[in-house]
């Protein structure tokens, strides 16, 4: 699965470079596009969907929850993050477990990193 | 296509089929250890979660229950089963859950309290369990253990086959150094030096019945004669399945699915907690299980996975990831009073599973009582995701976790323990087992793992598979 415009605008919204004084890494400068591609491999196809069908419901419904017009690509990253975090809190479970899934994927690779480990004190 | 011959079949090779396998190597018979997933020695077991989720985790810790509440439902699938990726806990069947077994399940005659006691003993023995040493406690545990203090709650150390620990915080992805005795590194190494052999990466298509009895299993790649049994112990989820695929039939095969569905609580310390330095689970609070059906015990969390359950986006997210060095996890699993099922036939693949409504305020309740210790332990916020609390809770704030949550797919939920889908009964009308382990109707077909368990246990239940399918083992070779 290649990652478009859209899919990196959601991810990086949802992990954002220089937040933070300790995990100032951006999911964008971590190589994740190469983590995607063990997932697509080594991943149960469920989880594989959910993922895909979590970009994209972040991508173009997420936008619809502060309403603003889609994708997510048009709006300014304040109003990204807004828009994220509306269907993270959604009173709709599904979209709520589709930003969990989203979440869960990117942390399989962000905690992994040795940079990021060292950051937290993870031995 | 091979046929080989062997006194007895053991399919599975998790807590129970290892255990059965154990008491049958005594007896100097012939065995075949058949496992669906790979073996993977102490020295292949990586730090990183997602390559040890791809190899020793069914479905890479992914499979998920159907219903408006989805919920993971985590196994191992590699030799050893769930024992390699477990914490080690040993906790003996209860005796208030026998005897409900025993008034409700009409099994008190065909499995003695005191039989199951005495199996219980000798394995803790055999596999070394020790209360978890406060040297190897690390952070996490001595905080709840400050809470339990604080609050006059009884704790204890938990019990666990670990003599050796050394608190490196990595149970769930096998441990590093080979200190927990779990299956692949005690009880198969047992019997294989007695001559059993163990077939790996073989995923049993099904069992060979003839004449209603079962003569041996079949596997993608061989066929395996049994002389005497076959014993099935792959789990609550595949058993039915296998037990389907073989032509047995039960109206309650796949039925009664239960387990412990928990969710995490997070507590941040303005002092170093420092979760990756301890004993994964080395603490627990039993005292509200026999009222609130809950149980808070710690639960250290490798960085993957303690990041994937925060809430938030983005800055929130990123902040809340950036304090894991003072963050404390306890986890809460729940005595469910929820029955659901594994699907069999056409619907396999499918495990529905939804939490009983009276299980909410239990849930609810225990996620209080734990924020409450958090903060007795001096935590300055509490992260309980629970959909529609403040991401971070003041300690004045606790008292909204009573009022959260008022359906079930706010909580966060993982099934860890699952129970039920063979149940043990004195006659085919109430289950498929009965309570000399055999499949009802069948000669020479028994189930010794957790699908046999009447009811769930509201205590981690690796012990009690081990002490009930020694006591199976022991009965069929007389």
């Amino acid at each position: 699965m290649d990652l478009g415009r859209l899919d990196r605008s959601v991810l990086d919204t949802l992990l954002p470079p220089g937040r933070h004084p300790l995990l100032g890494l951006g999911l964008s400068e971590t190589g994740f596009e190469l983590f995607l591609e063990d997932f697509n491999r080594a991943a149960p196809p469920h989880l594989r969907r959910a993922f895909r069908l979590g970009l994209l419901a972040a991508g173009w419904m997420a936008p619809l929850l502060v309403r603003r017009l889609p994708p997510l690509t048009r709006l300014q990253p304040a109003d990204r993050e807004a828009a994220l975090t509306a269907m993270a809190v959604s009173s709709v479970p599904e979209l709520r477990q589709l930003v969990s899934v989203l979440k869960s994927v990117i942390s399989l690779h962000y905690g992994s990193l040795p940079a990021v480990r060292q950051s937290i004190g993870y031995p | 296509m091979s046929a080989e011959v062997f006194d007895y079949i053991v399919i599975g090779s998790g807590a129970g089929g290892a255990s059965a396998a154990r008491i049958l190597a005594d007896s100097g018979s012939s065995i075949a250890i058949v496992e669906e997933g790979p073996a993977a020695s102490t020295d292949e077991f990586s730090d990183r979660s997602f390559p040890t989720l791809i190899r020793l985790y069914r479905d890479m810790g992914a499979q998920v229950t159907r219903g408006r509440a989805p919920m993971l439902v985590i196994q191992g699938r590699c030799l050893g089963g769930s024992t390699v990726v477990n914490s080690g806990i040993m906790r003996r069947l209860p005796e208030e859950v026998w005897n409900e077994w025993r008034d409700d399940h009409r099994l008190g005659d065909g499995l003695p309290f005191r039989e199951v006691d005495e199996a219980s003993v000798a394995i803790e023995a055999e596999l070394k369990a020790v209360p978890t040493p406060v040297a190897v406690w690390g952070g996490n545990n001595r905080l709840l253990s400050r809470a339990a203090a604080e609050r006059g709650i009884t704790g204890s150390p938990t019990l666990r086959n670990a003599p050796g620990c050394r608190g490196s915080a990595r149970c769930n992805l096998g441990c590093p150094h080979g200190a927990k005795q779990s299956m692949q590194l005690s009880y198969i190494p047992y019997a294989t030096a007695r001559g059993a052999q163990v077939f790996t990466d073989e995923r049993v298509e099904r069992v060979l019945l003839q004449g209603g009895r079962a003569t041996g299993i079949q596997t993608r790649r061989r066929s395996l004669v049994a002389r005497r049994a076959v014993l099935v112990a792959a789990s609550a989820v595949e058993t039915p399945r296998l037990l389907r695929r073989s032509g047995i039939r039960s109206r309650h095969l796949g039925r009664h699915f239960q387990g412990h569905p928990g969710m995490a609580i997070v507590g941040l310390f303005d002092e170093e907690v420092r979760l990756g330095h301890g004993a994964t689970q080395g603490y627990e609070l039993d005292g509200l299980r026999s009222e609130g059906r809950v149980k808070i015990e710690t639960l250290a969390l490798p960085p993957e996975t303690f990041f994937g359950g925060l809430p938030g986006v983005g800055s929130e997210w990123v902040g809340l990831m950036s304090e894991f060095a003072h963050a404390a996890v306890w986890v809460l699993p729940l005595r469910s009073l929820a029955e659901g099922e594994v699907g069999i036939g056409r619907r396999q693949g499918s495990i529905r599973f939804s939490l009983d409504p009276r299980d909410l305020p239990h849930l609810r309740r225990g996620l209080r009582q734990a924020a409450d210790l958090l903060f007795a332990a001096g935590a300055r916020e509490v992260v309980c995701p629970v959909h529609g609390l403040p991401h971070r809770l003041r300690p004045d704030q606790a008292s909204l976790i009573e009022e959260a949550g008022r359906d079930a797919s706010a909580f966060p939920l993982a099934i860890s323990h699952l129970f039920g889908t063979t149940r043990m009964s004195p006659g085919p009308d109430a289950g498929v087992v009965a309570p000399d382990f055999r499949v009802h109707d069948t000669d020479n077909l028994y189930v010794v793992d957790a699908s046999v368990f009447p009811t769930n246990l509201g205590v981690n239940p690796q012990l009690a598979i081990m002490a009930l399918a020694r006591i199976a083992a022991g009965r069929i070779i007389g």
